[in-house]
């Protein structure tokens, strides 16, 4: 048994507005969220999330992309009216993992099944991946499953400018967070509910 | 349109993320007790 993980959602799609395929790598994060956790049951345009929170509601309404908590506050609205209070995300960030700034609060909410929503600077992805056509602050969405490769743990991870899921090393998801923030706490989430385990 | 799914970085590189993340292990702590719910839902 394996961590699902389903069709992967991608910013660029074919019906996204321009402000999604600009702005839109956290909701369209969260989209891939709902997806894994809901075994694709669930699959919300990018657009429709985008919808769920005003801008003057969001923490900084002058500029046009979402913070962690907002991506939360989508959750939560999203969850209630599909009635699926797995659906929603916890704001992990410097919660109960002060000394660690996060890095350790992740692995075990990948260990423990959760989908991980980790913000960071995406000029660490190698420029001969998908996530090298952007450089700057972003949002991916990290799924529980594993693999090593180069002797190195790998995780699966949805790159919302990629056009599908893609894998990549640990180390090197930790430093696109890390460089985001300095010395701060990661800027991340986890689903509250699991990924479910496919054969 | 097939798309690679597996990054390719140099050994440097990868050394140096290794590096980078080693040392964060070593700092790092045990997760709070509070952060047990990440196990329960």
């Amino acid at each position: 048994m394996a961590p699902y993980y389903g069709p992967h959602q991608s910013q660029y799609c074919p019906a996204c507005s321009s402000n999604t395929r600009r702005n839109g790598c956290t909701w369209t994060t969260l989209v891939n969220n709902i997806i894994n956790v809901s075994k694709g049951k669930k699959h919300p345009s990018p657009d429709y999330i985008h919808s769920l929170v005003r801008t003057s509601e969001t923490t900084d309404p002058r500029t046009p992309g979402w913070s962690v908590p907002d991506a939360v506050l989508a959750s939560e609205r999203y969850a209630r009216r599909a009635g699926n209070d797995a659906l929603r995300l916890v704001n992990r960030t410097d919660i109960g993992f002060a000394g660690v700034h996060g890095w350790n609060g992740i692995q075990l909410a990948l260990k423990n099944m959760r989908y991980v929503m980790l913000q960071g600077d995406s000029d660490r992805f190698g420029n001969n991946t998908c996530s090298g056509a952007f450089n700057g602050n972003h949002m991916i969405g990290i799924n529980p499953r594993t693999r090593m490769h180069n002797s190195r743990r790998q995780h699966l991870i949805n790159d919302p400018i990629c056009r599908t899921w893609r894998w990549e090393y640990d180390s090197i998801i930790y430093s696109y967070a890390r460089k985001l923030v300095g010395t701060g706490p990661l800027q991340w989430a986890a689903s509250k509910g699991r990924v479910p385990l496919v054969a | 349109m097939a798309e690679e799914r597996t990054p390719e970085y140099t050994e440097e590189d990868l050394a140096a993320a290794d590096a980078e993340l080693a040392e964060a292990e070593a700092e790092s702590e045990t997760p709070d007790p509070d952060s047990e719910d990440l196990k329960d839902e």
